[in-house]
């Protein structure tokens, strides 16, 4: 079910912890839907990467995600920073965006679908779980849910 | 009294016509008895002639009586008619219809009307008005009643005048059968003003007895002339004795101080002097009486001092009334003055008429008098000046102000913040505003105490549910990791990839680092938090210097200049705390001083304002301004791949609080290196409180 022929579907992912990106990006290789990740490390990066400045100004390098992948606790500015940013953004706003954090607290989930958080995944304790998870999120997000026309 | 005598006294005047008139009456009489002449037929005329000598003899005789008779009848009809006309009484003599028939001269004098035109004039207009009807019923009693009928009624006399009249009325009749009246008119006047004297004399004898004052005089001796009872009764009472008129005063004075005393003031009087004075009777206790004496002098007509009038008002209950009055005046105004609340009272204008020591210092002044007559408003605070006219403008239409707060300032530039509370007293045209002024300096600060400890509870329980936050995601974040590639490896040795095992398996333990380095990070912080040893006195530049012989490694290593101002103040914390401060600051810096060639930090302190600001300057990579409330936040790493756990500028601010000091950092940009300022207690300043700011 794999196509591979089709061009990768982008995907931002902005995580800090490193070894929680490894395992995401792991996850995501695995996916049925071609897709290519990129990395960032905290909330100013992310939103470099999304308005094409600084260090991610080539379009071609740095492309406009299908998806992101946004931790919440970031260094710089933090991902409710970065959601509200998106989302405040017309040229952004319907970009996909899944919070994926480790945080269950119940402000951050409001906060997050005050923001107009398209999902929030709390990360599950279990590996195998959380590699199920991935899996979901690749496929819901790449395959079944609509891309929005223009993207 | 003549009217008896009124018959004779006819007779005699219808006799006393003529001589002649006798002797024709004799005639016709001896003519008239012809029968008395034949009986005297039978005798001889010898006989006849004796008899006729004897008779004529004997009528001779009788003639000489009765003219003596008459002369006597005269001369008393002369006494009484001079009685009559001229006694002090008037008589008048009415007829049926009360017109005046006789009336004798002293009747005419008692009316003010010649005799003349008295006679045949109606009584009853010389009646007074008031007095007709009464007039009318007496006439008819008189008329009609036998016996003498007396009453008393106002006359008038012709030019108009009136006099109080006694009138004795008898009826009699006439020899012509008609019935009359004879009045004997006296004036009365001088009995009716005996009379109102006596009314006079009782009614200020009635004032005398019944007032409570004691009134008495005195002769130039010192004696009694007079004494009203209660005198009497005082004297009883305060010295057992009673006294009498014209003894002196003095027998009866048993105390001497007293006797010498009273004896001045009536010596004083004698010589005419009005003298007023307050003295006491009786002994010390529930005897003792007080009293306002007066003495007056007594002259006689040729204005000689005769005596002494004095009068004794008993003032004791007015004295112990107004004793109660000033004592307890004396009491209000105790409380007033010591009280803690200041206490004023301005007129209408905002004036000064009284005020309470507290009020006065409220001023910044010392005394009343500087700030009698002056205007609260100079000494209001002037951003409040107008609010004040306007509360004194309100409470003068409402009558009241409640609670309200203003500021006082001193002339020294001293504001002291009140609350006032006043009341408007009328009295009559008079306007008064009577008001409290409470200092509530001591509120004020506690309300700012208050609020200030409610604001750092407020962030310290933000601190907390961010620290709960960060601490729990934070540690969450290595646990997962653990527990995934835990579980990976679990996967791994299913596929035996030895690299991809041995990299899990880096990275697991690379996980349990970072929880160690979080789990000891956080034991750091609140251990910081439960600081301290006592802060004493230290040289801030011991402290520096220790803190880079401490980092003397990675400073020689990374080839950092070090600058360290002299004359580093001393300062007053735990010293061992504040070395973690520096170490932290310095270590910081070290990080950040990214690639410079010629990498330098400075350490100094500018002293150019109160509180002098130390800082820690470095020429490193600088933090984007926008980032720089952030840093002390716990676990915030501006650099995913910076070392750290970002726990050391937490520990560092929380370090600087604890002391009660602030921290924050400057920086102009990236690429602009980065400064951290902050404030420590000097030596020798209040010393902060340091377990209050836990």
């Amino acid at each position: 079910m794999v196509d591979r022929t089709e061009d990768p579907l982008d995907i931002l992912l902005v995580e800090d912890n490193d070894a929680h990106a490894d395992l995401v990006i792991r996850g995501m290789r695995d996916q049925q839907v071609a897709n290519k990740i990129h990395h960032v490390t905290d909330g100013e990066q992310a939103l470099d990467y999304l308005f094409g400045r600084g260090a991610y100004t080539d379009p071609l390098l740095n492309p406009r995600p299908n998806l992101v992948l946004l931790d919440l606790r970031l260094p710089r500015v933090d991902g409710l920073e970065v959601i509200r940013i998106i989302k405040a953004t017309p040229s952004l706003l319907r970009i996909p965006v899944v919070i994926l954090t480790s945080s269950d607290a119940e402000s951050d989930i409001v906060k997050s679908f005050d923001y107009h958080a398209n999902s929030y995944v709390v990360k599950p304790l279990d590996f195998k779980t959380f590699t199920k998870i991935i899996k979901d999120l690749g496929s819901y997000w790449l395959g079944w849910n609509a891309k929005p026309p223009g993207d | 009294m003549a009217a008896g005598k009124k018959k004779p006294e006819d007779k005699n005047t219808y006799t006393l016509g003529s001589t002649r008139s006798l002797r024709d009456d004799a005639e016709k009489h001896l003519a008239r008895s012809h029968m008395r002449s034949s009986e005297l037929k039978g005798q001889t005329p010898e006989q006849l002639i004796h008899e006729l000598q004897m008779h004529q003899i004997e009528l001779e005789t009788q003639a000489e009586e009765l003219r003596r008779a008459y002369l006597a009848l005269e001369e008393s009809r002369d006494k009484f008619l001079d009685l009559y006309e001229f006694a002090p009484l008037g008589y008048v003599t009415l007829n049926d219809k009360a017109l005046v028939r006789e009336a004798n001269l002293a009747c005419a004098t008692l009316l003010g009307i010649e005799r003349s035109k008295l006679i045949k004039a109606q009584f009853g207009k010389f009646v007074a008005q008031k007095d007709s009807d009464q007039w009318y019923l007496y006439f008819r009693n008189a008329l009609n009643r036998d016996g003498k009928q007396i009453c008393t009624l106002t006359l008038t006399r012709e030019d108009g005048s009136v006099f109080p009249a006694r009138l004795e009325g008898l009826q009699l009749t006439g020899s012509d059968g008609v019935t009359k009246v004879r009045i004997a008119i006296s004036d009365i006047s001088d009995i009716w003003q005996i009379e109102a004297l006596k009314r006079h004399y009782s009614i200020l004898n009635g004032i005398l007895e019944s007032t409570d004052a004691a009134i008495l005089s005195l002769d130039r001796k010192y004696r009694y002339t007079s004494f009203n009872s209660h005198h009497a009764m005082v004297m009883k009472q305060l010295y057992g004795v009673d006294i009498e008129p014209g003894h002196s005063i003095f027998d009866y004075q048993p105390f001497k101080e007293e006797q010498v005393r009273a004896k001045h003031n009536i010596d004083r009087a004698l010589a005419g002097e009005h003298v007023i004075e307050e003295t006491f009777s009786g002994e010390e206790g529930r005897l003792r009486r007080y009293f306002e004496v007066t003495h007056y002098p007594i002259k006689d007509t040729g204005k000689k001092v005769v005596g002494v009038a004095v009068f004794a008002q008993d003032i004791t209950d007015r004295k112990v009334a107004i004793e109660a009055i000033q004592e307890s005046e004396l009491k209000y105004r105790t409380l007033v003055d010591t009280t803690g609340t200041g206490f004023v009272i301005i007129d209408n204008q905002g004036r000064v008429l009284d005020a309470n020591p507290e009020y006065v210092r409220l001023t910044g002044y010392t005394n009343v008098k500087e700030i009698a007559g002056r205007n609260v408003n100079e000494w209001t605070a002037a951003y409040v000046k107008d609010k004040n006219a306007e509360a004194v403008g309100q409470c003068l239409r409402d009558g009241y102000i409640r609670n309200l707060e203003i500021d006082y300032m001193h002339a020294s530039g001293t504001i002291i913040p009140i609350e006032i509370n006043a009341t408007v007293l009328q009295s009559g045209d008079t306007v008064q505003i009577i008001t409290l002024c409470r200092d509530i300096t001591g509120r004020k600060q506690a309300d700012m105490q208050r609020e200030m400890f409610i604001r750092e509870l407020e962030q310290k329980n933000t601190e907390l549910e961010q620290f709960t936050y960060t601490t729990s995601h934070d540690l969450k974040s290595p646990l997962l990791t653990i527990k995934w590639f835990a579980g990976l490896l679990e996967d791994d040795t299913q596929i035996c990839d030895p690299v991809q095992m041995k990299n899990d398996a880096h990275r697991i333990s690379e996980a349990a680092e970072t929880m160690q380095t979080l789990l000891a990070d956080l034991l750091e912080l609140s251990r910081v938090g439960k600081i301290i040893k006592p802060p004493e006195n230290t040289g801030f530049g011991t402290i520096v210097k220790e803190s880079v012989n401490l980092l003397a490694g990675p400073l020689t290593e990374r080839g950092v200049t070090v600058e360290i101002a002299p004359d580093l103040p001393d300062v007053y914390v735990d010293p061992a705390r504040i070395r973690e401060v520096m170490v932290n600051l310095i270590e910081n810096a070290i990080k950040f001083l990214g690639n410079r060639p010629d990498p330098l930090i400075r350490i100094g302190v500018d002293d150019s304002s109160e509180t002098p600001v130390f800082f820690v300057q470095d020429n490193g990579i600088g933090i984007d301004p926008q980032y720089l409330d952030r840093i002390f936040n716990l676990f915030e790493r501006l650099d995913a791949s910076a070392h750290g756990s970002g726990i050391g500028l937490p520990i560092v601010r929380r370090i600087i609080e604890v002391h009660g000091g602030k921290i924050w950092a400057e920086s102009e940009g990236p690429g602009k290196g980065t400064t951290f300022r902050f404030t420590l207690p000097v030596a020798g300043d209040t010393p902060a409180d340091l377990n209050n700011n836990r």
